[in-house]
C-alpha cells in the first residue's frame, strides 16, 4: 500500500492574491512595506492551508514505487543534463529524455522486427530534432506542433500497439488496430524525418545564396569555371 | 535530486508571477507621476519571470499516455490544480 499526498494549490494562490490586494489598498514602495506584505501573505498561506488541507489516500494496487517521492526510483533521469538557464529548453530536454526513454521501453517490449527498426528510427530522429532546437532556440516555434501533438500521439499509438500485442490473442479489433498502427508508422517515420529536415531550411537557403554569390565572384575574377552569362 | 517541473507546476508558478507582476504594476501606477525606479525594475523582472513560466507551461506537453504507464498509481506528490 502506498500513501499518496495531494497538496492543494489554493494556499499558494492566496499568497499572490494577498500581494495584489496589498498593492491596491496599502503602500508598496519601501522595504518595510514588502516585509509587512510578506508576513501577511504568509498568514494568508497558512490560513489557506487550514481551509484547504492536504489530502492523503492509500493506493492499493501495484505500488511499485515507494510511498515517499524522495525514495521513488527514477531510472530515466540518471543522465539528466544540467540546466541550460532557459526554462523552455530545459523543459524540452526533459521531454526528450522522457520520450526517448519511453520509446526504448516500447522497443524492448515489442518483438516485431520491422516495428523495432521503426522505433529505433523515431528515437534517433526525435533526439536529433530536439538537440538541433536546443542548440538553436530560435527554431523552437517550428516544433511546437511536433512536441504538443505528433510526438505524444505517436507514443500513444505505440503504447496501444504494445498493450494489444501483449494480450497474445487475435481478434478483429486487436488485429485491425495493430494493422492500422503498423501502416501509420511508415508515415510517421517519414514525417519525423521531414520535420528534422525542415529545421535546416533556413540554413539551406543561406548556404545556397552564399554559393551563388561566391560562384559569381569567382566568375568575375576569372577564377571559376563559368562565365557570368554562361551559367 | 531536483524533480523536473511538471506542466501543473509551471502553471502555478506562471500564475504566481503574474499576480506578483500585477501587484508591482499597481504599486508603480499608484506612485505616478513620481517614477519609482525600484518598482519599475521589479515590474520588469516579474514580467520576464511570468512570461518565461507561461512559455514553459505551453512548451511542456500534457501528461501523456506514457506518464500513465510509468507512474500508473500517480505516486508523485503533486499539487492538485483545483
Amino acid at each position: 500500500m502506498a500513501h499518496v499526498k495531494k497538496r492543494s494549490v489554493l494556499p499558494v494562490y492566496f499568497i499572490g492574491g494577498t500581494w495584489l490586494l496589498w498593492s491596491v489598498f496599502a503602500p508598496l514602495y519601501r522595504p518595510v512595506h514588502y516585509i509587512m506584505a510578506a508576513l501577511v501573505s504568509l498568514i494568508a498561506y497558512y490560513g489557506g492551508k487550514m481551509l484547504f488541507p492536504d489530502r492523503g489516500y492509500e493506493v492499493g494496487e501495484g505500488a511499485q514505487s515507494a510511498p515517499k517521492p524522495e525514495a521513488r526510483p527514477e531510472p530515466k533521469q540518471e543522465a539528466k543534463p544540467k540546466s541550460t538557464g532557459n526554462p523552455e529548453i530545459d523543459a524540452l530536454l526533459a521531454e526528450r529524455d522522457r520520450a526517448v526513454g519511453e520509446m526504448r521501453r516500447l522497443n524492448d517490449s515489442i518483438k516485431d522486427e520491422k516495428i523495432s527498426r521503426q522505433i529505433d528510427h523515431l528515437e534517433a530522429t526525435t533526439g536529433k530534432i530536439i538537440d538541433t532546437v536546443a542548440a538553436s532556440p530560435s527554431k523552437l516555434p517550428q516544433i511546437r506542433k511536433f512536441m504538443n501533438y505528433y510526438l505524444p500521439t505517436t507514443l500513444k499509438l505505440l503504447n496501444a500497439y504494445d498493450r494489444m500485442d501483449s494480450t497474445g490473442v487475435s481478434g478483429s479489433n486487436i488485429d485491425g488496430t495493430k494493422g492500422k498502427v503498423e501502416g501509420m508508422l511508415d508515415t510517421i517515420c517519414a514525417a519525423f524525418t521531414r520535420q528534422l529536415d525542415d529545421l535546416y531550411g533556413d540554413e539551406a537557403m543561406d548556404i545556397s545564396a552564399e554559393i551563388t554569390v561566391m560562384e559569381q565572384m569567382l566568375a568575375q575574377e576569372g577564377l571559376g569555371g563559368m562565365t557570368l552569362d554562361g551559367m | 535530486m531536483k524533480k523536473e517541473t511538471t506542466r501543473k507546476q509551471c502553471h502555478v508558478l506562471a500564475v504566481i508571477w503574474t499576480l506578483a507582476a500585477a501587484a508591482v504594476g499597481v504599486a508603480f501606477v499608484r506612485r505616478l507621476p513620481q517614477v519609482h525606479l525600484l518598482l519599475l525594475a521589479l515590474l520588469a523582472l516579474s514580467l520576464v519571470s511570468a512570461v518565461s513560466w507561461w512559455r514553459a507551461y505551453k512548451m511542456t506537453p500534457e501528461r501523456s499516455e506514457f506518464d500513465e504507464e510509468t507512474d500508473p498509481n500517480n505516486n508523485l506528490e503533486e499539487i492538485d490544480d483545483e
